[in-house]
């Protein structure tokens, strides 16, 4: 190992591990992936079959038929998550600014002020902001 | 005058912030704390934390130490994949590692839940692909959705954060000290522990302690992997709110959590201090 070697001379056994490992690797990240792309084509699928046994669109024909409010609450989704990001982009400009360029007194308090926030998720406070914490808590 | 006219207009530049967090962050956090402390009555007692012991005294314990063990799996894996990528000799092979890694990093935590619930159980694909493979039997599959589940969960979604971070901080580091101990024969391994990590430990504890406190907010992962008993505070929490309408026991939750990220901030903060600026 302590020879440095060209990558082109690096050994058969040392490359196989390392694809080996990376083959692992991408098992993890995209299998649970894979596995919910399946299902949402999957038509029937039971114990023991390893693959789905029939496919087609019945789920999807279920979320987005006229009586379910899928596309209702995906639209809320974006509508809100866009407004967030304007609103807080709105809010927080002004005050990097300010941060940054301003002659600003007690600075370093306002920055502690927002450097707090980040460190307790709105989740905790429970009473009131339950409604504001953000949907992938 | 000049001066006093620049000042004032800095504060009104910064007022609407200040005024979204008073409401928004200040006003609930203090409510949530003095009612954590409020009995029934309206009275100050400690009702409310001696009940939250006796009830979920397990679920605190236990959802110490899953933050714990993820976040430790965390660190080991981001400096890995870290290391491997600033180390890596085969060019092609960083490039896929370095590809690879970044997924989970823009699924939500409520997705995450909703893949692993369905790879990790008995007959998911996970136990599937083993048992194809011929690794284990069908009859030896075991579903992974308690603990384990919550872990794999939060290591999954959470690793690509840290090494994102730590292999920024990694590519950055002098490259000069690393050819140096390569010149004097020290291994890849050995310089990844010995020289490298030494140097990016104040990026991976703001990683760490980012995603400790995010693990520990998490409401989703649990409750869709493993609401039994023992199960997480955040499921407990929910669970007086929604089912008991009990906010005092809930709040006491809230405030043991509270306590356990303030310990950590604590670290975090001194970090900051030590590095002579605020924390990043």
């Amino acid at each position: 190992m302590s020879l440095r070697l060209h990558p082109l001379f690096m050994s058969w056994s040392q490359r196989l591990l390392t694809a080996l490992l990376l083959g692992v690797l991408a098992f993890a990240i995209f299998g649970p992936i894979a596995n919910m792309l399946l299902w949402a084509v999957t038509e029937v699928w039971y114990f023991p079959h390893k693959l789905p046994l029939e496919y087609g669109f019945s789920f999807w024909e279920r979320v987005f038929r006229p009586q379910g409010n899928a596309m209702e609450s995906l639209l809320n989704s974006i509508l809100i998550a866009l407004l967030t990001v304007l609103a807080s982009l709105a809010v927080s400009i002004p005050a990097g600014y300010a941060l940054g360029k301003g002659r600003l007194p007690w600075r370093s308090l306002f920055l502690l002020l927002f450097c707090c926030r980040r460190r307790f998720q709105p989740w905790r406070c429970t009473p009131i902001s339950r409604g504001f914490s953000t949907a992938s808590d | 005058m000049q001066l006093t006219k620049d000042r004032l207009q800095a504060l009104l530049l910064i007022l609407p912030a200040i005024a979204m967090i008073a409401c928004l962050f200040l006003y609930p956090l203090g409510f949530s704390l003095i009612s954590a402390f409020e009995g029934e009555a309206g009275d100050w007692t400690l009702e409310n934390f001696t009940k939250a012991y006796e009830l979920y005294s397990r679920d605190i314990l236990f959802t110490v130490l899953i933050i714990a063990l993820a976040t430790a799996l965390i660190a080991v894996l981001s400096i890995a994949i870290g290391g491997y990528i600033t180390l890596g000799e085969h060019p092609t092979l960083v490039a896929i590692l370095r590809w690879l890694y970044r997924w989970p990093l823009f699924i939500p935590f409520v997705v995450a839940g909703q893949l692993m619930r369905t790879f990790l159980a008995k007959n998911g694909m996970m136990n599937n692909t083993f048992v194809s493979l011929g690794w284990l039997e069908p009859l030896q599959t075991t579903s992974l959705l308690d603990w384990r589940g919550i872990v794999i969960t939060f290591v999954w979604k959470q690793t690509p954060f840290v090494t994102l971070l730590v292999a920024g901080a990694m590519a950055s580091l002098d490259r000069a000290t690393i050819e140096s101990a390569r010149n004097l024969g020290a291994g890849r391994l050995r310089i990844l522990l010995e020289i490298i990590t030494p140097q990016i430990v104040p990026t991976l504890l703001v990683g760490l302690i980012l995603s400790y406190v995010v693990m520990l907010s998490v409401l989703s992962v649990p409750l869709m992997i493993n609401a039994q008993t023992p199960t997480m505070m955040t499921v407990d929490m929910a669970w007086r709110i929604n089912a008991y309408g009990d906010y005092g026991v809930a709040n006491a939750l809230g405030f043991i959590s509270y306590g356990l990220t303030c310990a950590i901030a604590w670290i975090y903060l001194r970090q900051g201090i030590q590095q002579g600026g605020a924390p990043r």
